[in-house]
């Protein structure tokens, strides 16, 4: 582990000297220094490459006189699960952090030395100083390559919970997407320090901001698919502060994608956007402390631990410094053109942004409330889910609403004839689609609504998608299919999709929270229950025993009406030196058409495996998460291609031969 | 009109329960609703973050017995509640009491809603529309192209 040591030693040098000569290039003015700089943020990248493949290899050689290697991982954990050990603690997290974070900055440094000769030194620069700050914990205080005195036998392994494939997509994710806020923070530092917007420099920094959101909402959905499998009570969000903090910097960008949109378009909302940015890594370094801290309780207590003040100094040191700059160049973030009248898409995007900022203060409150009310009345107040639904729920059916208008309205004014027509189809079929589900007996009013809007959001979409081809003309006899048209509006495709997908996700959380059934049964072998439809059939116990592992599968015949008899087997792990945490893995059938989930979780059982007891749900619409969250991805994607962007090429070459001086 | 919302919200969240309540179900069925939904207004002491319901914590396990223990005994939700508070603190209750201390958490959106309103408000009567006579050019590119005549690209420096 000599050479993993030596890697981080020689990583900490080299930001060091990443940060000097970006230091030397804005005082030299010389973009000698700024290419030095560039170089060694690709060097960086390499080194740590070498100190993670270096704790790569201490999991798969099982290396247990690493501290951190003999701490998460153990003899009887497969291959897969030991690779994702690399995560399960604090060190290897924070390791993998700043390896995320050195791969992502050589790529932005060598984007902005190509760039902008005033703006690259400090933006190489402020990467370089984050990178150091991460790196600098890693070497001086939380090393993941500390060594035990006396190695032992075998490790201790993953907490029972973790041992799940979501183990080796979620943490990953997340870390990826909290860190990659760094990098748009680091575009917009540069043009606050240098006193300078640069068109090209906002257009690149939107899209590291389009990747953070992409992959924060990746991680955040993963994260929900992991506890809805796992934590066994059907759920798929529990307003836990460690799911909050990380939605928060996701709703920061989903507000700044908004506000970048009119910026782009009209140049308003440029101050407020910058402000964004710098909003999205507080929240994202916020986040990656309250995981580490321990300050809240969570379901994610697994990761706690002692960084946190050093980290909570680090987000106040930079914040100050960036809320200063931000408050120093505020003239030059102001907005040229007014807005102009309320119906109109930049009043549209102020209001969604609005609606957000309310969904993160209510969140970012409830979630630290708990801490605040002990600080002042030495009691800690519970702030659960009833709290966040009674708040965010009208916010978020306010916002769906909004969604399903403001797009199709034009930008700067509609008259109300023009705002009608454009928008009189989504109304009219919102309107049918809540008059057929009251008629057909739906009588939660909260349900209609919710289903109504969402397909306001859902309509609107494909008509705008409709518009978008209709209003682009082939450009020629050899460009008439409709595939070529729909991708020469590849951003105004994109977001369709990700709206579109805002409406499925939308019917599949309504669907789930409104109609889910719930039941505790206490099966006899051969004994049946029925719930929803569903008929449960209990066929016996099958202990299976593996080293360091006892796992109890419970048989079930699942028969339904219509649809083939299958067999569910939820079971029940107990792993050795964990016993009072048996860990559930709950099965799940989805049927279709209906799309319901029936769920069922192993919960008790005699000894002898004549009675158990089981909890079994039935979800409806849960499964439209998951396309939701995958046809997102699919629009981000679309959105963010590398190649969409310029219009405007050939014009602009010939002008930029000229010398650049006066 | 933020006091109105809440209110609209809370009646939106109680018209909810009205199929739970209208729908046919056994006694046992009925028992095990309104157990499960009292439990899951309890956060449970000794886990991190977990509601009574959501729990395999022995002393989860034993809540919930005593919730159905109350609820043999004939008590309402409201002295349910009120057990458990006393005996474990206000903490305890996962849905914070609309009074005291915990009104703040209550209060504190509300009161950052209404500051964003009021702020967007202001900046949108203090900048008086006035006409712009450029039509619908893109603003955006128009910038970019005096950005790149005045800043040429690293590329171009001579």
């Amino acid at each position: 582990m000599v050479v993993g040591r030596m890697a981080l030693g020689l990583a900490f040098g080299v930001a060091v000297l990443q940060l000097t000569m970006s230091g030397l290039a804005v005082w030299r003015r010389s973009p000698g220094f700024t290419d030095a700089a560039r170089n060694a943020a690709i060097v960086l990248a390499a080194v740590v490459t070498i100190a993670v493949s270096t704790l790569a290899a201490g999991f798969l050689s099982q290396d247990f006189s690493i501290a951190f290697v003999a701490d998460t991982s153990s003899r009887s954990m497969p291959l897969g699960l030991t690779i994702s050990a690399l995560w399960g603690g604090q060190e290897g997290s924070l390791l993998f952090w700043a390896w995320g974070l050195s791969l992502f900055s050589a790529l932005a440094a060598w984007r902005m030395s190509k760039r902008d000769d005033a703006l690259a030194p400090w933006g190489i620069g402020t990467l370089a100083a984050i990178a150091l700050f991460f790196i600098g914990v890693l070497v001086f205080v939380s090393s993941p390559f500390q060594r035990l005195v006396v190695a032992p036998v075998d490790g201790r392994g993953l907490n029972p919970l973790l041992w799940d494939s979501g183990m080796q997509v979620h943490p990953p994710m997340l870390l990826t997407g909290y860190m990659s806020f760094t990098i748009p923070f680091a575009f917009a530092v540069a043009m606050l320090a240098a006193g300078r917007l640069s068109q090209d420099w906002l257009r690149e920094m939107r899209n590291w901001m389009l990747v953070a959101w992409a992959i924060q909402g990746a991680g955040l959905l993963l994260g929900a698919w992991w506890a809805y499998r796992v934590l066994g009570w059907g759920g798929y969000w529990g307003w836990d502060p460690v799911e909050n903090v990380a939605l928060l910097p996701w709703l920061a960008a989903t507000a700044y994608i908004h506000s970048a949109l009119a910026q782009e378009r009209r140049g308003q909302l440029r101050a407020w956007s910058v402000g964004l940015v710098l909003l999205g890594f507080a929240l994202a370094v916020f986040g990656t402390f309250v995981v580490r801290s321990g300050i809240l309780t969570s379901v994610h207590s697994f990761a706690l631990s002692d960084v946190g003040p050093i980290f909570l100094t680090f987000v106040g040191i930079v914040m100050v410094i960036a809320v200063l700059a931000f408050l120093y160049r505020l003239p030059l973030l102001r907005a040229p053109l007014p807005i102009e009248s309320l119906a109109s898409k930049e009043a549209g995007v102020l209001l969604n942004n609005l609606l957000l900022m309310a969904v993160l203060v209510a969140v970012l409150w409830g979630t630290v409330f708990p801490i605040f009310s002990e600080l002042v009345q030495g009691v800690r107040i519970a702030v659960g889910p009833p709290f966040y639904a009674q708040v965010t729920v009208p916010l978020l059916l306010f916002m769906l609403g909004l969604l399903g208008i403001g797009p199709l309205l034009a930008w700067r004014r509609t008259t109300g004839r023009a705002a009608w027509r454009a928008t009189r189809w989504p109304i009219l079929v919102t309107v049918v689609v809540s008059a057929v589900l009251l008629a057909v007996g739906m009588r939660a009013g909260l349900a209609v609504l919710g289903f109504g809007l969402a397909a306001l959001v859902g309509v609107g979409a494909l008509l705008e998608v409709v518009r978008s081809v209709r209003a682009r003309p082939a450009a020629s006899a050899d460009e008439p299919r409709i595939a070529l048209r729909l991708l020469g509006s590849r951003r105004r495709l994109g977001s369709n999709i990700a709206h579109f997908s805002i409406a499925v996700f939308a019917i599949g959380i309504v669907g789930s929270a409104s109609f889910a059934q719930e039941s505790a049964v206490r099966l006899a072998l051969g004994e049946s229950a029925t719930v929803d439809g569903h008929t449960v059939t209990f066929r016996g116990l099958r202990p299976l025993s593996q080293p360091g592992l006892t796992t109890i599968y419970a048989d079930l015949d699942v028969a339904r009406g219509d649809q083939p008899p299958a067999r569910l087997t939820p079971s029940r792990r107990i792993h050795a030196g964990w016993e009072n945490q048996p860990t559930s893995d709950v099965a799940i059938r989805t049927t279709f058409p209906a799309l319901d989930d029936l769920y069922v979780l192993l919960d008790e059982w005699e000894p002898d495996g004549s009675v158990a007891s089981f909890r079994i749900l039935v979800n409806p619409l849960v499964p439209l998460l998951w396309v939701g969250g995958v046809l997102y991805f699919i629009g981000v994607l679309v959105i963010a291609w590398p190649g969409a962007a310029p219009r405007r090429a050939p014009a602009a070459a010939s002008p930029a031969r000229q010398p650049a001086g006066p | 009109m933020n006091l109105r919302a809440t209110a609209a919200a809370l009646l939106l969240v109680a018209s909810l329960s009205v199929p739970a309540v209208l729908a046919e179900e056994s006694d046992a069925d009925a028992l095990y609703a309104r157990q499960s939904r009292l439990a899951d207004q309890l956060d449970c002491p000794v886990c991190q973050g977990q509601s009574v319901k959501e729990s395999n914590a022995p002393l989860a396990r034993q809540m919930r017995a005593l919730i159905n223990e109350k609820i043999a005994d004939g008590a309402s939700d409201e002295e349910i509640f009120d057990f458990f508070e006393t005996r474990y603190g206000v903490g305890v209750l996962r849905d914070p009491p609309k009074q005291g201390l915990a009104l703040g958490v209550w209060l504190g959106p509300i009161i950052a809603a209404a500051a964003g309103v009021l702020a967007v408000g202001v900046v949108l009567l203090r900048r008086r529309p006035q006409p712009v006579p450029t039509a619908d050019e893109n603003l955006g590119e128009l910038e970019a192209r005096i950005d790149r005549l005045r800043h040429p690209p690293n590329g171009e420096r001579t």
